[in-house]
């Protein structure tokens, strides 16, 4: 007892055998997590490796896990917001939590501006300001009055660090702190952020970048379906071992994939430019091929995928489709082509929730079950059928609301959605995000089987087992970029896509 | 797997014997109340059966009840509401009064035509333009109530006057007149009687031609909204305006024709109103806007779009009549009438409101 007396008091934040149960799986499994004072602590893991569940958890989202957290050596439950921004956590999110139209100062004093007589003090609030912006070098440079909306995505950032920064936190949590940022704004992140170091703050840093992570990282933990894989000190880590740690030893796939025939190319884009988001694209999609498309997030991939499915416009470039030179003008125009997007966004832009199964597979074959203006629903019975069957999607009631089920049958009624169209190019954005294993098994069956069939196939994922087991090629992208493709011929494993999105070049097979 | 399966399946139970509820609350539940208010009505005076009395009923709901399909677009759209159709009503009666020379059928083209310019402009403006839908047909509203009274100094056009008073103060006579001085001629006195007469008109067994026509409209739209193409696509941008645009669906498009349905529906109960008020004024259609929406959503259409549908309306609409009649049998006053069918508006859009925030969808 004693001994862990000592032990945690070395420790900021000290969390021990911490676990989260969701319906379903155990996002969190006995981690133990410990960050020093002024110390900066990388935490990584792939997409559901239970990173951003183990932050929410010290965020104080749930009030239900399990286990023991010591902040500064006092043991406190993180039941509440409320309760973990009082122990002295500090969150600065990905997306960052600001009210657009109100001022610099209202947004750092929102909650607690000072008053005189009941009503605002104008000057201490400006004053109390410009001391916090003092935190982050930003007196002088921005003025207190300043609305948000004018104020740029880095510097935005900053002043969400210096609002976290002004209650004095033990503990701050950044998610992702660069993604959106430029190169030199980055080093101006990383001097600030050796900065808070130095006050004895512990930092705890997550993010997908393994770049990054060498740069500014004094350790890393690696998290991996919901365990801690290790805790090390940065310098005495290879790249190489990091992404061995975040992947794992996967068992050899055996895949039971036969010789498919890889027919004509059936889809070229050149220069294919969305400004801001993809430059010069260039490659070659082919009948029965499933091409995959990797990147980190934010390299465009999504955005790349909006593109060829005619929802994002093509500033720049040529599209051929089967030779054809079209203009992807507008999305109802390319599900005619038959080339169909399968959105990441199932809740969002793919499923009406509030429809039936039915309406929503057939709500992009409209056209094609009416005649003369009217719709008969009874043409599409036999196509929903024969998906229904293919897809083991259960319930089998087509009338049943489609937010009664569960995600992975709703991402199977996505793709039948997609399916009905009978596509020639099918352009799918992470598939089986968010779904059950069972179902995953299941939709990377149909997906097999749908290219066997002559379906071409873009498959946009963050799941790298995924990637290599479907994937007859793979397309890296970053920043916007296409730098190179990798063959199967050379070998594909999740490590080598993993640091190929990473920008190492070596893992490519072809450089663009 | 089996794990997986089970999961779903109890879920699945809980969930079903809720949504089977609601389901018939929100299809049937209309009926039901109706059935409660044919009992209240038994109970207020004997004559409440009598055919008289139905005919009665019904011909007082038939302008509520066109107004109701048109505006049951826009709300199955998922836009809430069409504020313009007051306006809307009134400017047809208006342009159907002065076109009312040519005779019966070129007065409801007129207005018809009108009608659906306005919806065109508000379908563009909401649609492509994405402007908030109740903000702007509020806005339009206001803008053709200015219209109206501006362009005829603020008078009243009687349709067995027309002549006399709209070339003084009226600017479509005049422009009418000098496309054809032949115009000014036409003695308007058999005119006037026929177009008064439309709301006078009854088939055999004195059904009003007002029925009749409220009828056919609710038919037409019953097939356009639950049965075309064009319907099943407003099912899907009404349910959620996002997925509808990304299943290659042009969504815009579709807002648009729905306000242009909304407005061509108002023009026809603009008609009629005028032809039973015998006189074209801006006020003619006040309150429709409001008593529209109460009809549609007790009928079981939810105001987040995408549910219900026009068999409901017809139930929302004659639920309407019952009340104004059963409260008239009991002698309730006119004023104290308003209140109650403000209340009940209230109470209706609460509880759809409630159902909406439970949508996440709370904007209402």
């Amino acid at each position: 007892m004693a001994d862990q007396e000592t032990d945690k008091s070395q420790f900021m934040l000290d969390m021990r055998g911490v676990s989260k149960q969701f319906p379903g799986t155990l996002a969190v499994d006995k981690v133990d997590f410990q960050v020093k004072a002024g110390e900066v602590h990388a935490l990584m893991g792939e997409n559901g490796a239970g990173k951003s569940t183990l932050m929410k958890m010290l965020a104080g989202a749930f009030g239900d896990y399990t286990g023991d957290v010591y902040i500064a050596g006092e043991a406190i439950r993180l039941s509440t917001p409320n309760t973990a921004k009082q122990a002295g956590v500090a969150m600065i999110y990905q997306e960052l939590t600001i009210a657009y139209n109100r001022s610099v100062q209202e947004n750092i004093f929102a909650g607690n501006i000072p008053t005189k007589h009941r009503l605002v003090d104008k000057a201490a609030l400006r004053r109390m300001t410009i001391d916090t912006l003092k935190l982050v070098k930003l007196d002088g440079k921005v003025d207190p009055a300043t609305p948000m909306k004018n104020i740029s995505q880095h510097e935005s950032q900053l002043i969400e660090i210096a609002k976290a920064l002004k209650d004095e936190p033990k503990v701050l949590v950044m998610d992702e702190p660069t993604s959106a940022l430029t190169n030199d704004e980055v080093e101006t992140m990383y001097s600030l952020i050796r900065e808070v170091k130095a006050k004895g703050i512990a930092i705890v840093y997550i993010s997908h970048h393994l770049q990054e992570v060498f740069e500014i990282a004094d350790r890393v933990t690696v998290l991996r379906d919901g365990k801690r894989i290790n805790t090390c000190n940065v310098k005495d880590v290879t790249k190489e071992q990091l992404v061995e740690m975040m992947v794992g030893e996967k068992l050899a796939d055996f895949y039971k994939r036969t010789n498919k025939e890889i027919g004509d190319v059936i889809l070229e884009v050149e220069n294919l430019t969305h400004y801001g988001f993809v430059h010069g694209a260039s490659f070659h999609l082919r009948k029965g091929e499933i091409l995959g498309l990797t990147g980190l997030a934010g390299s465009g991939r999504t955005e790349l995928g909006r593109v060829l499915g005619g929802i994002d416009p093509m500033n720049v470039g040529t599209y051929k489709l089967e030779g054809e030179s079209i203009k992807p003008k507008d999305m109802n125009y390319m599900v005619r082509k038959g080339v169909a997007y399968l959105t990441e966004n199932r809740k969002k832009e793919g499923l009406s929730l509030r429809l039936s199964a039915q309406d929503n597979v057939f709500s992009a074959i409209i056209p094609q079950l009416s005649r003369g203006g009217f719709t008969f629903p009874g043409r599409g019975t036999k196509t929903i059928n024969d998906l229904y069957e293919a897809l083991h999607v259960v319930p089998n009631d087509k009338k049943i609301t489609v937010s009664n089920l569960s995600g992975g049958n709703q991402q199977k009624v996505l793709l039948a959605k997609w399916m009905a169209t009978k596509p020639k190019v099918l352009i799918l954005d992470e598939p089986t995000r968010g779904v059950d294993v069972g179902a995953k098994k299941l939709i990377h069956d149909v997906i097999e089987s749908l290219a066997a069939e002559g379906v071409s196939v873009l498959l946009i994922s963050s799941d790298l087992p995924e990637l290599v087991q479907l994937s007859d090629r793979i397309l890296v992208l970053q920043n916007g970029h296409l730098i190179g493709e990798m063959n199967k011929e050379d070998g594909f494993s999740d490590k080598k896509v993993l640091l190929a999105a990473n920008g190492e070049r070596s893992a490519l097979s072809v450089e663009f | 797997m089996s794990s997986d399966n089970s999961a779903s399946v109890v879920t699945l139970k809980s969930n079903t014997g809720k949504v089977s509820f609601n389901t018939i609350a929100n299809r049937f539940g209309v009926f039901l109340m109706i059935a409660v208010l044919l009992v209240v009505g038994a109970f207020a005076s004997p004559r409440f059966f009598s055919g008289a009395n139905w005919l009665n009923i019904l011909s007082a709901v038939s302008i509520l009840g066109m107004v109701a399909v048109g505006v049951s677009f826009v709300i199955y759209c998922g836009k809430y509401g069409d504020m313009s159709v007051p306006m809307v009503m009134a400017l047809s009666g208006v342009i159907s009064v002065e076109f009312m020379r040519y005779g019966i059928v070129p007065s409801f083209l007129g207005a018809v035509a009108v009608g659906a310019v306005i919806g065109l402009i508000n379908g563009i403006v909401i649609g492509k333009l994405k402007v908030n839908a109740i903000i702007w047909t509020l806005a339009m509203n206001f803008i053709l109530e200015g219209l109206i009274r501006w362009s005829y100094h603020g008078t009243q056009i009687y349709p067995d006057m027309a002549t006399a008073v709209t070339y003084k103060t009226g600017f479509l006579l005049p422009l009418m007149a000098k496309l054809d001085p032949n115009i000014m001629n036409i003695d308007l006195t058999m005119r006037a009687e026929n177009f008064n007469a439309l709301a006078q008109t009854y088939f055999a067994g004195g059904i009003p031609l007002m029925l009749v026509v409220m009828v056919i409209i609710m038919i037409i739209g019953y097939f356009i909204q639950s049965k075309s193409s064009y319907g099943n696509k407003l099912k899907v941008v009404g349910s959620n305006y996002d997925v509808g645009n990304m299943s290659g669906i042009r969504a815009t498009t579709i807002v648009m024709l729905a306000f242009m349905i909304s407005s061509i529906c108002a023009s026809f109960a603009g008609v009629f109103i005028t032809s039973v008020n015998k006189v074209g004024a801006f006020y003619v259609g006040a309150g429709y806007d409001f008593q529209a929406v109460t009809a549609i959503i007790l009928g079981g259409m939810s105001l987040s779009g995408g549910r219900g549908n026009i068999i409901g309306v017809a139930g929302g609409v004659i639920m309407l009549g019952l009340i104004t009649n059963i409260l008239n049998l009991f002698g309730v006053g006119t004023f104290t009438q308003k209140m109650i069918s403000g209340a009940i508006f209230i109470v209706v859009v609460a509880v759809n409101a409630n159902s909406l925030r439970k949508l996440g969808k709370d904007d209402a």
